[in-house]
């Protein structure tokens, strides 16, 4: 079987859209309800110490640049606890696929269509993920390719549209909030933002054409997708008003439906709803796609195709059940979640990278 | 009911899809692993559909945690208090 290639382009346009994912739905409530008005200058710092992280990632990937994530997981600490470890971060991504199927059907369900059971949602996402996972990461990567544009295309007419509402004094006070509450906010925010990116280890640089261009890439994806999720909190903050702003279980849709140009141009929030539902199929992707990659690493499986719809039935199955109402969702993503994402998409890559510099596991230079 | 019929088809035909061509080359490995797990998403989902409750699989996963959670939380409040 061929080696399937992404060009560095295509893995940039993948990190922006990727660390933007579900941040941009629920991130801007999250935030707000600890920090108020601050919450934009703590995602501003959130996205400069992203960079150290994603510095993190990209040294690791550089220890083992012919592996794939779970493949160096094993040859870094040995079979027997690469196994182990593997096999929690399987059932980590599969849990987080299947939160994310349930984002999209409790987004569905609460804002565009109440009555249509949340599962018709998640079966028609499901499907969508399951076949581009089938057809690999080089389609998966085209379409991100095609789905960029209208992307930025939407961001920029959202963003264009609601600026006629700012009211500048939503953001003052500045800087009321506590430095402790900061802190904490400011892990909250990387939790969702930068900390995930740890799956695009799956496909880099292993599966990467230009190695040099793809670590900026890195860098540069990353750093648009901080802008992207730092502009909607700002708009969130200005338009909306903080108290407002965290009372909204998706305050982005609740500032798409004030769009309002001269009593013409209303209600134009389904169209901005793409917005996410594109970054939310990315992320999802890259999650489900990391987990049936580790899955067959786990067992050993050269060919990870046939487990392709047994994992997609039991993600779809588990976001039904994960969250029994969106207030255990909350909780579970602003207190749970972030200790969870530190823990093994923080401090295993660095134990990791430790670990392989004592065991001197370097790239073959040539 | 209509629903559970539908799944266990529906899983029936993936499994006929599949495994014809893991038995072709003798990968009873995968075979093993293909079927368990297409078990479990097939009476995740029929339980979903006759609205038997299953516990969510993160209440283990946020009992391990809530020790670390409860230090986090005094810290944060030790902050605050400043």
């Amino acid at each position: 079987m061929n080696k399937e290639m992404i060009s560095s382009r295509q893995f940039t346009i993948i990190t922006l859209l990727c660390s933007i994912g579900t941040a941009i739905l629920i991130i801007p409530a999250s935030i707000t309800n600890d920090v108020q008005q601050d919450a934009w200058i703590v995602a501003s710092i959130g996205v400069i110490f992203s960079l150290l992280i994603i510095k993190l990632f990209i040294t690791l990937g550089k220890r083992t640049p012919s592996f794939t994530f779970p493949q160096a997981i094993e040859k870094i600490v040995g079979k027997f606890f690469g196994k182990a470890i593997n096999l929690c971060f399987t059932m980590l991504m599969l849990l987080s696929a299947g939160e994310l199927l349930y984002f999209i059907g409790i987004f569905m369900k609460t804002e565009i269509m109440p009555e249509t059971p949340s599962m018709s949602f998640v079966l028609l996402f499901g499907i969508i993920v399951m076949y581009a996972a089938y057809l690999g990461i080089e389609v998966f990567a085209r379409s991100a390719e095609i789905l960029f544009p209208v992307f930025a295309f939407i961001f920029i007419v959202f963003v264009l549209c609601i600026s006629p509402q700012i009211d500048i004094g939503n953001v003052q006070p500045i800087l009321e909030a506590s430095p402790s509450s900061m802190v904490f906010s400011t892990i909250r925010f990387m939790s969702l933002f930068s900390f995930p990116l740890v799956i695009l280890l799956i496909v880099f640089p292993s599966n990467v054409d230009v190695q040099e261009s793809a670590t900026k890439g890195f860098y540069i994806g990353a750093m648009i997708g901080g802008v992207v999720l730092v502009t909607v909190i700002l708009l969130s903050i200005l338009v909306l008003g903080p108290t407002l702003t965290s009372s909204r279980t998706f305050p982005s849709y609740a500032l798409a439906q004030r769009i309002s140009i001269g009593d013409f141009l209303q209600r134009i929030e389904v169209i901005m709803a793409a917005m996410w539902i594109t970054t939310i199929y990315i992320r999802m992707f890259m999650y489900f796609y990391a987990s049936v990659i580790s899955m067959a690493q786990v067992f050993n499986i050269a060919n990870h195709r046939p487990l392709i719809i047994p994992l997609g039935m039991i993600s779809m199955g588990l976001s039904q059940v994960i969250h029994p109402t969106i207030i255990e969702s909350n909780l579970y993503n602003q207190e749970y979640w972030p200790i969870l994402a530190t823990i093994f998409m923080v401090l295993l890559p660095l134990m990791l990278l430790i670990i392989a510099m004592l065991r001197h596991i370097k790239a073959p230079s040539n | 009911m209509l629903t559970v019929i539908c799944i266990i088809v529906a899983s029936i035909i993936i499994a006929f899809i599949f495994i014809p061509s893991l038995l072709k080359i003798k990968d009873t490995k995968t075979i093993v692993i293909f079927s368990l797990l297409l078990l479990i998403g097939a009476l995740l989902n029929s339980l979903n559909a006759l609205n038997i409750h299953v516990p969510s699989p993160l209440i283990p996963l946020v009992m391990i945690l809530s020790p670390l959670k409860k230090i986090l939380d005094s810290w944060r409040e030790g902050g605050t208090r400043k």
